[in-house]
């Protein structure tokens, strides 16, 4: 009866294959992104310095987005990650230069903060059994609140270079933040492709009761994904504030927001159970290369806003469509 | 038992009345939001002023930038009954009617920095932001007078002062038939981070670009290394007119990463309006500024120009952060 | 009789499918209809058809002998059609009036809701369908049966002339089937034509007058009730006479598997005690609602138990979650397959070796590879019939999404296995695979609970059967001496004595 998988035959096998791949339309849609700038913008789009300023400005969302999707991905919602983002930044900062920690303990200390905050809200959604959105708005208080606390509000500045290479360096004339990208999105891809715990994740947003009975310890794994959530929040809040030199109270206010529609353009789905890390990562691109696109084409920042909505909505509704007409080919059950 | 609970009630409200009974004076400072540096000074400066005068001072505010947040700051502060109010409003409109329940409250309420000029407040202390543009204006027009492209970075969109500033800057342009020509406005959101981004990315998309005007000072938080394609924009001659004067800003001018910063005096907003309010309160005369047709009860707190000049004499008197 | 309806030659194609290849369907006025086929047969889609949710590729409608278009679902309902689905399209916080005229609210002045008509003529609907529930009750409030009851009352509030009923019992008490048919007695009466679709065979002889069979989309034939046979039927669904209906094999019984002491877990398991020895099926017979799936829940520490003992081949279990159910080798084959049993949005592959990821690893990470192997494995020996072990698990048909669930106990190496209600909502074929592949898994020594509200499948599956009431075992008879009527009589009788303690 469902026998229905040879739609395409005739494309060759490798483009069938990627055009199954459920990130393909994200691709497209970032690729033509890219032609549409290079015919209005010409060499000022793809000049070298101009498009590593876009992947470095996107790899910090990107970075979120990907602990976020880990989260969206058990059907949760991580609402705390701009206001851990500002407080693993100022912790490692006010540990450099306040506390005399060194560098490299000091950065592990922001992430460690940053896993802290994650473990706490996991640990509110499983053991108090408070609904994710509003576990998460309680700690993006208590993490902003601290943050103001423990400076005052003053930024923190004069950091050392050594830390500053974090956010502003560059390895084989790649800038470091970008390289952090590529390896937490290797490093997440892999734990949720060849993983128990990747797998369980999820299972977990697909039919948590389901996932119970069958042995998957639900609790757990998401205190676990929360945790990441919280980790990635921190790695790019850090990176940030090097790249800035500066530790801000302030810094990544509202940055939820596009981590969470980073995840939701890159195709996850908000329910669970769907969803990669290279879509986040998509997604967090498209917003980046939209907005370097209206700076470039000198589109008045009163109206930017406008025009980042719609694209962003004919984005997402043309790779709904596409998705839709896929799944509709292949399930004609009953 | 009752009885007793009556009691109880009644002891409370009189400890609760202890305070007003001691007669100290209490006057309450609204920045705009906690969250905001720039209002750092005003409050060492509110504090300091209040240490002189044997004031209490009460830093109080939102955690964001709210109006109707910033609402409900100012009626617990009806409710705790406050001898005066300085504040720093979020939204002209959206404040007024509070502001003017708190003075028909017997409170004192003065304005600084963002003023709601239609309520019942005692007087406005603040910066000129029109006139900060103009001056803004004129420094560009002197630094490049042959004209020339020149870019705008602003914050938030549609906040009063910035708007201000950027028409001051714009109109006087046009009034002196400047041949700058103004490119459309760019925006940071207030961020520091997206501040960065959007002046690197605009500079190196505009190899033609004569000048920078930012109506704040958001890139400047940043470390130096951080604006690389601002200082290569200097090296090949580029103006760069920055409004406030911030500790952290002033590295960028011996760098020669910016020719002019033009500062509001937050100090002076502090003191002044804590002074006033306490002359107001003790019922002594006090210095409420000018009326005019545009504004009533305006006390211009003044601005300062730092350029390579004065750097050193300025930075030397500024409190680090 | 006038024909009422008339589809002929009907034929519907989706991408790779061929779901109808020339049906035929025709409808007297004042019959009940039954339709009936495996899953996969077509009936969804015919009647999908008949109700214009589907557009045909082919074919004829007639109604009154007269040919119509049905485009949309809203001409379907103008000519007096109506269907009730498996799922009831309720709105669960609207009453039971709000909800009968939901679309087509009653209005004063234009644009008010005019509430008082509402709920009088919701009453006169409510009243020709004979159920008693004030009209202002939420939906959420009422029983399955009940909120069946109102989608019929909304129907006749609709005019409607034929009801399609799509598996109307499967959720229903013995006594609320009753009721169903007593009503669609009365609807025959009225003249209202009622298409029937059920896999229970004995309630197909019950209720209706004539049956059309579909088989992988091609129509098989129609007979009158009168002269049909179970064997009859089955046969022409299945294109093969099935011969020995329940496949109890013989196999000796080894030592004690599982054993519960004083288990306590809420109002519904009050102090249960049992035993399962290997290679031994033991039923678990009652009433819906008499505690058996929250006893197996809590066995399987799904849910939390109060006190009580559970051990495994002699060995205590300690701890109590499903993961440490699975590592002492239990699995659950839960109650609703699609909402406990499995992640229908996961592959068959993803499915099967969900609670038996650890085996799949190679140098610590889960290889694809072996995944499949397992997978593939599993496919070929329970037969799944699915495209490939890549299929999402929403696609297969209800008899093979059973089977995943088994065949994910069984690479976990289960040795025992909680089948809870397996072949519920389940075609007559695929059934009698779960049955042999039951007695297979018992043969290899493994011992085997099943939960089941059918009689006849206890009867003949289990070597020993549990009678459990109102929470507690009532009886217990070995294969040898138990009968239907001496389950029932344990039943009835507990109830009489029950109900003493209530007033």
């Amino acid at each position: 009866m469902s026998k229905s998988n040879n739609f395409g035959a005739g494309v060759p096998g490798l483009f069938r294959k990627l055009r199954q791949a459920s990130t393909f339309n994200i691709f497209m849609i970032l690729l033509g992104m890219c032609l549409i700038m290079t015919f209005a913008a010409g060499n000022k789009f793809l000049s070298v310095s101009n498009i590593t300023s876009v992947v470095r400005q996107f790899s910090f969302y990107a970075i979120m987005s990907i602990g976020m999707v880990l989260v969206i991905l058990t059907g949760g919602i991580d609402l705390s990650v701009g206001s851990v983002f500002a407080f693993s930044g100022v912790i490692s900062c006010m540990a450099i230069m306040r506390w005399g920690v060194p560098v490299i303990p000091s950065v592990l200390l922001g992430i460690l903060a940053g896993a802290v905050f994650g473990l706490l809200n996991g640990l509110c959604i499983t053991k108090l059994q408070l609904p994710p959105f509003i576990a998460t708005l309680g700690t993006m208080s208590i993490a902003r609140g601290l943050s103001y606390g423990i400076t005052g509000g003053y930024p923190i500045g004069g950091l050392p270079d050594s830390f500053k290479f974090i956010g502003l360096g560059s390895i084989l004339d790649i800038p470091t933040p970008i390289i952090w990208m590529i390896l937490l999105a290797l490093l997440f891809s892999v734990f949720l492709r060849f993983t128990v715990r990747g797998r369980w994740v999820y299972a977990i947003g697909g039919n948590e009761e389901a996932a119970r009975i069958s042995g998957v310890k639900v609790n757990q794994t998401k205190c676990l994904v929360y945790m990441f959530s919280g980790m990635m929040a921190a790695v790019a809040g850090i990176a940030t504030a090097a790249r800035l030199g500066v530790g801000q109270s302030t810094a990544g206010s509202g940055y939820e927001m596009d981590a969470i529609a980073g995840v939701i353009i890159g195709g996850a789905s908000v329910s669970g159970g769907y969803g990669n890390i290279i879509g986040p990562i998509m997604g967090a691109a498209i917003m980046g290369v939209l907005r370097n696109g209206l700076v470039l084409l000198d589109v008045s920042a009163y109206w930017q806003q406008a025009v980042i909505g719609v694209v962003i909505i004919i984005a997402v509704s043309f790779d709904k469509l596409q998705h839709d007409r896929k799944s509709a080919s292949i399930s004609v059950s009953k | 038992m009752r009885k007793l609970i009556c009691l109880a009630l009644a002891a409370l409200l009189m400890l609760s009345l202890v305070p007003a009974l001691a007669e100290e004076i209490t006057i309450a400072v609204v920045p705009k939001s906690l969250d905001n540096a720039i209002f750092l000074d005003a409050k060492t400066a509110a504090e300091e002023v209040g240490k002189e005068l044997g004031v209490k001072i009460q830093w109080e505010g939102s955690t964001t930038s709210d109006a109707a947040q910033q609402v409900n700051v100012i009626e617990s502060l009806i409710e705790r009954q406050v001898n005066g109010i300085l504040i720093s409003c979020n939204d002209a409109d959206a404040l007024k009617d509070v502001i003017d329940r708190a003075v028909d409250a017997g409170i004192f309420v003065g304005i600084f920095d963002s003023d709601s000029p239609d309520s019942k407040r005692a007087f406005y202390c603040g910066t000129d932001n029109y006139a900060i543009g103009k001056l803004s204006a004129e420094y560009m027009m002197e630094f490049l007078p042959q004209g020339g492209k020149v870019a705008i970075l602003t914050g938030v969109l549609g906040a009063p002062n910035l708007e201000m500033r950027i028409t001051g800057f714009k109109e006087t342009l046009a009034a002196a038939n400047s041949p700058i020509e103004v490119l459309p406005v760019q925006t940071g959101q207030d961020d520091v981070q997206k501040s960065v981004e959007v002046v690197n990315q605009y500079t190196a998309a505009n190899p033609d670009l004569a000048g920078w005007f930012f109506d704040g000072g958001w890139p400047y938080f940043a470390d130096p290394d951080a604006l690389t394609e601002l200082a290569a924009f200097v090296e090949k001659g580029g103006k760069i007119v920055s409004i406030d004067t911030f500790h952290p800003m002033g590295q960028f001018i011996p760098l020669g990463m910016v020719d002019v910063l033009i500062g509001q005096d937050y100090f002076a907003m502090g003191r002044i309006g804590v002074e006033t309010l306490y002359k107001l309160i003790k019922g002594e005369e006090a210095d409420l500024g000018v009326t005019n047709d545009k504004v009533k009860n305006y006390i211009d707190t003044g601005y300062e120009v730092v350029t390579i000049k004065n750097y050193e004499e300025v930075w030397a008197n500024k409190k680090p952060w | 009789m006038q024909e009422l309806l008339q589809m002929h030659n009907i034929r519907k194609s989706f991408p790779g499918v061929q779901a109808l290849r020339g049906v035929n369907l025709s409808i007297r006025a004042g019959e009940v209809h039954a339709l009936i086929g495996e899953n996969g047969a077509g009936k969804s889609t015919l009647m999908k058809i008949l109700s214009g949710v589907y557009a045909m590729d082919e074919g004829e409608v007639f109604w009154e002998g007269k040919k119509v278009d049905i485009p949309s679902t809203s001409a379907a309902t103008e000519l007096g059609i109506s269907i009730i689905y498996q799922e009831l399209n309720q709105l669960p916080n609207m009453s039971v009036a709000e909800n009968i005229f939901l679309g087509r609210e009653k209005r004063a002045r234009k644009i008010f809701l005019n509430s008082r008509e509402t709920l009088s003529e919701a009453r006169v609907f409510l009243d020709n369908v004979g159920l008693d529930v004030d009209a202002r009750t939420l939906c959420k409030d009422l029983s399955i049966a009940q909120r069946q009851m109102v989608e019929i009352a909304k129907a006749l509030s609709v005019n409607a002339r034929l009801i399609v009923m799509d598996e109307p019992t499967s959720s229903l008490t013995d006594r609320e089937i009753t009721l169903l048919f007593g009503l669609i007695n009365r609807l025959r009466e009225h003249g209202v034509a009622v298409v029937f679709i059920s896999h229970k065979l004995e309630e197909i002889f019950q209720i209706s007058d004539r049956i059309t069979v579909l088989r992988d989309g091609e129509y098989i034939g129609t007979i009158d009730t009168a002269d049909s046979s179970e064997d009859l039927l089955i046969q022409m669904m299945v294109g093969r006479s099935l011969t020995g209906f329940y496949p109890k094999r013989a196999v000796p019984i080894g030592e004690v598997a599982l054993e519960v002491e004083h288990l306590n877990a809420g109002r519904s398991v009050r102090d249960i005690s049992f035993f399962v020895r290997s290679g031994e099926i033991l039923g678990f017979a009652g009433l819906v609602g008499a505690g058996r799936s929250e006893t197996m829940r809590a066995i399987f520490g799904v849910d939390p138990m109060e006190s009580g003992r559970i051990s495994v081949n002699g060995k205590m279990l300690s701890h109590h979650s499903p993961s440490d159910a699975i590592a002492c080798g239990i699995g659950l084959v839960p109650e609703d397959r699609k909402l406990q049993g499995l992640i229908l949005k996961m592959t068959v592959r993803e499915n099967t070796t969900l609670a038996s990821m650890e085996e799949t690893r190679e140098n610590g990470f889960v290889s694809r590879r072996r995944e499949e192997q397992i997978a593939r494995e599993y496919v070929k020996k329970l037969d799944i019939r699915t495209a490939g072990t890549e299929q999402k698990a929403a696609n297969l048909s209800g008899g093979n999404q059973q089977k995943v669930v088994i065949a994910k106990w069984l690479a976990t190496g289960s040795r025992v296995l909680i089948l809870d209600s397996p072949t519920r909502g389940i075609d007559v074929g695929a059934k009698k695979e779960i049955h042999e592949l039951m007695g297979e898994l018992a043969s290899r020594g493994v011992a085997i609970i099943m939960v089941s509200s059918e009689l006849p499948e206890i009867l003949g599956m289990c070597d020993r059967i549990i009678v459990m009431h109102e929470g507690s075992i009532r009886g217990e008879m070995p294969r040898s001496e138990a009968t239907q009527e001496k389950i029932m009589e344990i039943i009835l009788t507990s109830k009489k004595q029950a109900i003493p303690q209530v007033e």
